[in-house]
């Protein structure tokens, strides 16, 4: 626990049925912390969404991408949710978007992966994305997760750490993110 | 509307999606089937388009449905507007094995049908390739009429234009 963090208050799991995932793994569909809600998208979180993805601070995760390829993966936030039963949350700050932050998991195969990200560089060195994650991290209920992160991101490195994330450096590269670094989560959490 | 409403037809149900759902796709877009159509790189990326159709519904109340006949999964139709798209698409896809029933056609009419007592678009229209001849067809017996007018994204594309129901 990091001093100064205030531990954040789970409220009492209210987890949605289970849809196509066999009940394995599942969140809340809200979560709060001291400063931030975590919620659902709405379509007027898309325009600062586009402006992120489609702007440089998205070079380590892929981006940046064409605007209707960034509003096909916003969908698809929301999207995975009604398929999955968990899924990433808006970071809302004073009711405004300024992140995401959840588990991804695409194809069946693949790993449940934690996510994080804020969209705008004023928002950083707040303490914000480390709130929202922990929040989430305390709340999954599901298989061991992983981060994938660029290796030049250091904040988002150090992030993952201050989470109780470790390397795991003998992990195959990602196909999507070749110069990534795997962390594998934190169980203690859970 | 978190999630695509189930609407029930004579022979077909329109059901939301489930992730199962997404192995039939990846079929599809395998096969000569999908020619007409910008097939997806990858898993991944079928994944992406997929998933976004499902969560359109949370977001804007419209996107896809699953077609099924006897329990058996046989298409999609769908209702988006992606920022590409000028204006609001009703589109279509049937498996294959289940072409030649009618089926596209019945699905076609149940989703244009709520689209304009329940989503209210400020217009509609079917972006088809020009070579997709059964697609055009179906469009013209759903009384889509081509606009050769109409903004598009890609220049292979015919408009056709469904009419507001009086």
């Amino acid at each position: 626990m990091t001093p100064g963090f205030t531990k954040p208050k789970i409220p009492a799991p209210s987890h949605s049925p289970d849809i196509g995932n066999g009940g394995a793994a599942s969140l809340p569909k809200m979560l709060t912390t001291r400063r931030l809600v975590l919620r659902p998208f709405a379509l007027s979180d898309l325009g600062a969404y586009i402006a992120y993805y489609t702007g440089p601070r998205t070079a380590g995760v892929g981006g940046p991408k064409p605007r209707h390829v960034v509003a096909e993966r916003f969908h698809a936030m929301a999207g995975q949710w009604a398929l999955r039963g968990f899924g990433r949350y808006a970071i809302a700050l004073n009711d405004v978007a300024i992140g995401h932050v959840g588990v991804l998991k695409i194809d069946d195969p693949d790993q449940h992966e934690m996510t994080w990200s804020l969209w705008d560089a004023v928002n950083e060195g707040k303490g914000y994305a480390f709130e929202a994650a922990h929040v989430v991290l305390r709340a999954w209920s599901g298989p061991n997760l992983v981060a994938q992160i660029d290796r030049d991101n250091l904040a988002s490195i150090r992030l993952a750490e201050r989470l109780g994330f470790v390397e795991d450096a003998g992990a195959p590269k990602p196909a999507l993110m070749p110069n990534a670094r795997t962390f594998r989560g934190p169980e203690a959490l859970r | 509307m978190t999630k695509a409403p189930t609407i029930i037809g004579k022979r077909i149900r329109l059901r939301a999606h489930v992730m199962k759902d997404m192995d039939a796709f990846w079929d599809f877009y395998q096969s000569p089937r999908a020619s007409h159509m910008d097939v997806p790189k990858n898993r991944a990326h079928l994944w992406y388009g997929f998933a976004a159709e499902v969560g359109s519904w949370a977001l804007s109340g419209m996107g896809g449905w699953a077609i099924e006949t006897d329990g058996a999964l046989v298409g999609q139709v769908a209702i988006t507007q992606p920022p590409h798209f000028p204006e609001t698409e009703i589109g279509w896809i049937l498996f294959d094995g289940f072409e030649g029933l009618g089926l596209a056609n019945e699905a076609a009419r149940l989703a244009l049908e709520y689209t304009w007592t329940e989503i209210h678009p400020k217009s509609l229209v079917s972006y088809i390739d020009c070579k997709n001849t059964r697609s055009i067809a179906l469009a013209k017996r759903l009384g889509a009429v081509e606009d050769p007018t109409a903004a598009r994204y890609d220049d292979a594309d015919v408009v056709y234009r469904h009419p507001r129901p009086q």
